[in-house]
């Protein structure tokens, strides 16, 4: 249970605080509703080399790093398809310092050329470092346009090739800024060691004279449901062959999202899950299995991902996946099994508090997926999935016509 | 109404008192010693069995992680999945350390769960049986992991970095290879398991809502168990480091290169430990470092670039890494060599020390925030026999390090000659 208190600044900031007296920092992040998905299909990777940026000074402040950590503070930053996130721990009695950086940089950048030329070389090597130069690191770049057609998640928030992020110009940058970096596109949250009221003054000090902006609705293409099987062969220098299957889900929002989580789960989850106990211990089709969810907040995907074991041909493993699909879609799970998935969700929810790190980002996702409370509501939403909702969603969903499947082959020495 | 002059930060208020919770001492009546570090607001449990049953003390290569590894793939009467789904059921999670040395297994639990899901781990310490069947599947598996992790040049060169530095022989040096998988047999896993495992030769760390009931469960589950518990001790034979002190091994149609420098160092104990992490630190340990400044920020040559003290046994390393563009791997080695004579020759600013000095400050102040930290920061004590007195000692010398000091340092510590150097992927 997280308690908090939330207020909306006359320029639209959502401004959330959680007091925490048992450490003796605090924790300040901001979420901004822009992702990958809210880019131009010719200029991918934007929102996350713009994420980088963020960090080469803006208008008052030429260096955002250094006098954070001359004040004992540490900060990052995470793009996904859906937000852009940026956050910080500093001892709690210094926490003005990150309001008057965090508010500089959402009133203007110094853009600069010269952090612009940097930080597009710097994230070209961070695209070859995660997407070409480990095994399977392309996965991604294949399985997200074979599974997407019209919606923007069909790109990665790295970008769909490099020549986008090498393409990008100040003019791109600046006008990036102008319409989603507003102070009511954002939700500020604080955990701590602070005081409610002397946060909510340093937000109306520091962001309180930030001008609000026009806010677009978003308008994105929605993905028509998928009415036939999709595959891919790929083959690359990687020492085993790999599958990848996809199948199109609803989104974080809607309440089929956690028996959707609870199915992934029942696949994967530890090492009494059923890929595993099937398909890893007793058949032997796969070295390692995984299924999981993509999370996002349009509709997203349920994914399984197994390396296929030695010796072992692809057509063989895939069956074995579909015999575990097969078993969930016509018997009724277990009242024991789905209780250990619910007791698993249970102790999983708890463990991701002990932070305040982990608790100032949680208000804020929950802000904007509605409202922060709902973060204090996952537990039960959970308890209440049953097992006849698991058999009839994986009944609907997890058939071959929704499915994309991604066959990646080792090349024949 | 005043108006709001940015260009002017908040004033700087004197760094908080670190106040730093202890662990509590408890020797159970057959002599296991539990640590305590009761704290937090969460009803959780990290329950850490340490042990120093690592590659110093297996008979043959690969026993010791092979051992801690496969603990959980059966016991005298529970199957490997009978012993994960008991703890799956309570949203518990056991986790197995297989480092050179400290091996450790890790259980994860809801305190209120503790009375179900500790016997299930008691089981696996005192019975583990390692059935051929389940061996087999483990066997296979590994290797599968182990030669597709090393498809990563990042993970081949960590890996390498030791070979070139401890030698190929060394408990610390020598490279696992997918056969040695197959070599090791159950019968020298069974031996190692009972020489340290059945005796439950460990400290046990207990971190979280440690409520007087965990304590009786704790007393109840392993007070009575036999034990034969001996003094801690790492003692690490001398490194016999490669000649051929540049390297490259070539990997065909890569991208990038991983580089890694490092040379061979001492454990926690010695007294430049600290004043050299602070070096480190300005060097290459933290964002705004030395080489992240060059090599990242004004270059853009990498992702990331990192440098870091790493302790092993009595022994230790220092250590510097990045994975950087084919294209530009020379120029990057010629940068890192250049940031170190820079350190060598000049003394750093008084400002830019101060910065680190506030950044390392900090960095601990979040290290110790919450009960698991706590128990991270008690165990790094614990593995190189250490007490608290090494945290205020810590906490002084971040303080009161001079730039004349870190200069001396460098001088003594960060010269080329000393580092070996590693290049997986190609130099052109």
């Amino acid at each position: 249970m997280i308690q908090f208190e939330k207020h909306t600044l006359s320029n639209g900031l959502k401004v959330i605080v959680h007091e925490d007296r048992s450490t003796p920092i605090a924790a300040m992040n901001i979420l901004y509703d822009v992702g990958a998905r809210d880019e131009d299909p010719d200029k991918t990777g934007f929102a996350h080399l713009f994420e980088h940026l963020m960090f080469g000074g803006s208008v008052n402040i030429p260096n955002y790093d250094e006098p954070l950590q001359n004040v004992g503070g540490e900060n990052n930053a995470f793009t996904s398809n859906d937000i852009t996130n940026y956050y910080l721990t500093l001892p709690a009695q210094n926490l003005e310092t990150g309001f008057w950086l965090e508010s500089d940089r959402m009133l203007s950048l110094a853009f600069s050329e010269k952090s612009l030329e940097v930080q597009r070389s710097v994230v070209i090597e961070e695209f070859r470092q995660r997407y070409l130069n480990q095994p399977y690191g392309d996965v991604w770049l294949k399985l997200k346009p074979l599974a997407y057609k019209v919606h923007p998640y069909l790109w990665n928030t790295i970008g769909k090739e490099i020549s986008h992020i090498e393409n990008a110009t100040m003019d791109d940058v600046k006008a990036f800024f102008k319409k989603h970096y507003l102070p009511n596109n954002a939700i500020l949250s604080v955990a701590g060691n602070v005081k409610t009221d002397e946060v909510l003054k340093l937000a109306e000090k520091w962001f309180g004279p930030i001008a609000k902006g026009e806010k677009k609705e978003r308008k994105l293409p929605v993905e028509p449901p998928q009415t036939e099987e999709r595959k891919e062969e790929t083959t690359a220098d990687v020492p085993y062959d790999a599958i990848y299957k996809a199948w199109h889900m609803c989104g974080r929002r809607n309440p089929d999202y956690y028996t959707f989580d609870v199915i992934s789960e029942l696949f994967s989850r530890g090492k009494s899950s059923r890929l595993y106990v099937e398909l890893v211990k007793n058949k032997k089709l796969f070295s390692e299995i995984n299924a999981y969810i993509s999370g996002d907040d349009d509709p997203g995907l349920l994914v399984i991902a197994g390396k296929v074991s030695e010796g072992i041909d692809m057509n063989t493993a895939e069956a074995g996946i579909a015999e575990e699909v097969n078993k969930l879609c016509s018997t009724v799970v277990d009242a024991n099994e789905l209780q250990k998935i619910k007791n698993n969700m249970e102790a999983s929810l708890v463990f991701s508090e002990m932070g305040v790190e982990g608790k100032a980002l949680n208000l804020a996702i929950f802000e904007l997926m509605g409202d922060a409370e709902g973060v204090n509501q996952e537990a039960e939403k959970y308890q209440s999935v049953r097992v006849e909702k698991v058999k009839e969603l994986a009944e609907k969903t997890l058939v071959d016509t929704n499915c994309s499947t991604l066959y990646y082959h080792a090349k024949k020495k | 109404m005043e108006t709001l002059d940015r260009t002017q930060e908040p004033a700087v208020k004197p760094f908080p008192d670190i106040e730093l919770q202890e662990a509590e001492h408890i020797t159970l009546a057959n002599g296991l010693p539990l640590h305590i570090l009761n704290s937090g607001t969460q009803d959780v449990l990290q329950v850490e069995f340490l042990f120093s049953a690592g590659a110093l003390k297996q008979p043959a290569r690969l026993v010791a992680a092979m051992t801690i590894e496969a603990i959980g793939e059966g016991t005298d009467t529970r199957t490997s999945k009978e012993i994960s789904e008991q703890l799956d059921f309570y949203g518990a999670y056991m986790k197995t350390d297989s480092s050179r040395d400290t091996p450790a297994l890790v259980l994860y639990t809801l305190s209120k769960h503790l009375d179900k899901t500790l016997p299930v781990i008691k089981d696996v310490l005192l019975n583990a049986s390692y059935p051929e069947n389940e061996l087999k599947t483990y066997r296979e598996n590994s290797k599968q992991k182990l030669i597709s992790g090393e498809k990563k040049v990042s993970t081949l060169a960590s890996k390498l970095i030791y070979g070139m530095l401890y030698g190929e022989n060394h408990p610390f040096g020598y490279r696992v290879i997918p056969e040695d998988f197959d070599t090791v047999t159950r019968e020298q896993l069974l031996d190692f398991h009972r020489a340290h495992y059945r005796t439950l030769d460990c400290d046990v760390i207990i971190s979280g809502r440690v409520t007087q009931e965990v304590i009786e469960t704790f007393k109840k589950e392993f007070g009575s168990v036999p034990t034969k518990i001996s003094a801690f001790n790492n003692n690490t034979p001398a490194p016999l480091p490669s000649s051929d002190k540049k390297q490259v091994h070539e990997v065909p149609n890569v991208v990038q290169s991983a580089i890694k420098l490092a040379r061979p160092l001492f454990s926690k104990t010695h007294p430049d430990y600290i004043p050299l992490q602070v070096l480190n630190t300005v060097f290459g340990g933290y964002f705004g470092s030395r080489l992240m400044t060059n090599i990242r920020e004004d270059k853009g040559y990498t992702y990331g670039i990192g440098s870091g003290l790493i302790p092993l046994g009595t022994t230790g390393i220092w250590s510097i890494g990045s994975e950087v563009g084919v294209e530009v791997t020379k120029a990057t080695l010629k940068e890192i060599y250049a940031e170190m004579k820079i350190l060598r020759e000049e003394p750093v600013s008084q400002e830019e020390l101060d910065t680190v000095k506030s950044y390392m400050l900090g960095v601990f102040l979040k290290d110790v925030d919450g009960p698991f930290a706590l128990a991270e920061k008690y165990i790094s004590l614990l593995k190189y026999g250490l007490d608290y007195s090494y945290y205020q000692r810590w906490i002084k010398t971040v303080k009161t390090i001079t730039p004349a000091e870190i200069q001396a340092l460098a001088n003594k510590y960060l010269r080329e000659e000393d580092f070996y150097e590693l290049v997986v992927g190609k130099l052109q």
